[in-house]
């Protein structure tokens, strides 16, 4: 039903139709009836919106808060440098311009999976070298 | 507006009932001393992609979980690691690392719910390895 939103008038006479209006308006604005008012971000409980409430699929890539970076450099031959990516990195773009570039573990431990990483090491040529990936960001 | 919440007695007045329609757009908009809509309140799949921000979930809305490997790998040796479905990219050291490569899994995982990988060591010296990741678990 549409909503209605009934100013009474001072002499106003009673009548229940005037009442029922209102009444009606409480489920016009619940139901999301035209003219009703919608539900503004701060009528909701801070922690009322559980998993439950969250329709399957609906947090699809746009909803998360995430953002690229990027690191590049080169290397000499023999050189190993390391690679630290943000926390909660997708699977990063590694380019490398020699082929015979190692993908190897980081030398220093990041100490948990809060800080990914790895290193590349130039083999037999010098190489230039590219990481760039996509990361969860703490959000607005 | 604030919330009104009067309870009513005597002789109803035309600013009584108008108050009354009033406090039905103070609760929608949250406005000061309205109740906040608990959980209960709230219809499950209320929120569908439409209904979410874009760039709203971010790091700390998503239900998220540690896990380790971590080991040593003799000379000569491979050892396979398998993440968890949806982890993210992992922290990956190894000390020393100069000796040790980081390769494709000997097993195949069948899709990309079952991410792998495997290190592989050289003929030089032992290595200590450990690999942390976080992934996304189904939640509460």
């Amino acid at each position: 039903m549409t909503w209605v939103g009934t100013i009474f008038q001072v002499g106003q006479e009673l009548h229940d139709t005037a009442l029922n209006a209102v009444n009606d308006d409480i489920t016009a604005q619940a139901n999301g009836d035209t003219g009703a008012p919608k539900q503004q971000v701060g009528s909701y409980a801070t922690g009322s919106i559980t998993a439950a409430k969250i329709a399957a699929s609906a947090v699809v890539r746009s909803k998360l808060a995430t953002a690229l970076t990027s690191t590049s450099g080169s290397l000499s031959v023999g050189e190993n440098v390391g690679i630290i990516l943000s926390r909660n990195a997708f699977f990063p773009m590694i380019y490398v311009s020699a082929q015979r570039t190692t993908w190897r573990p980081h030398l220093s431990d990041g100490g948990s999976g809060s800080s990914p990483r790895f290193s590349l090491t130039a083999v037999t040529a010098e190489a230039s070298y590219e990481v760039a990936y996509r990361y969860v960001t703490t959000g607005s | 507006m604030t919330w009104t919440g009067r309870t009513f007695s005597g002789t109803l007045t035309a600013a009584q009932l108008t108050n009354l329609q009033a406090d039905i757009l103070a609760k929608a908009n949250g406005d000061t001393g309205a109740p906040k809509l608990v959980t209960a309140a709230i219809a499950n799949d209320a929120f569908n992609a439409a209904r979410i921000a874009a760039a709203a979930v971010g790091r700390s809305e998503l239900s998220q979980a540690a896990a380790t490997s971590a080991g040593t790998l003799a000379t000569d040796t491979a050892v396979s690691i398998t993440l968890n479905d949806y982890a993210f990219f992992p922290m990956i050291h190894s000390t020393p690392n100069e000796f040790v490569l980081v390769r494709s899994h000997d097993t195949d995982g069948g899709s990309g719910a079952s991410p792998r990988f495997s290190l592989l060591n050289g003929p030089i010296a032992s290595t200590d390895y450990d690999i942390d990741h976080l992934y996304l678990t189904t939640g509460v």
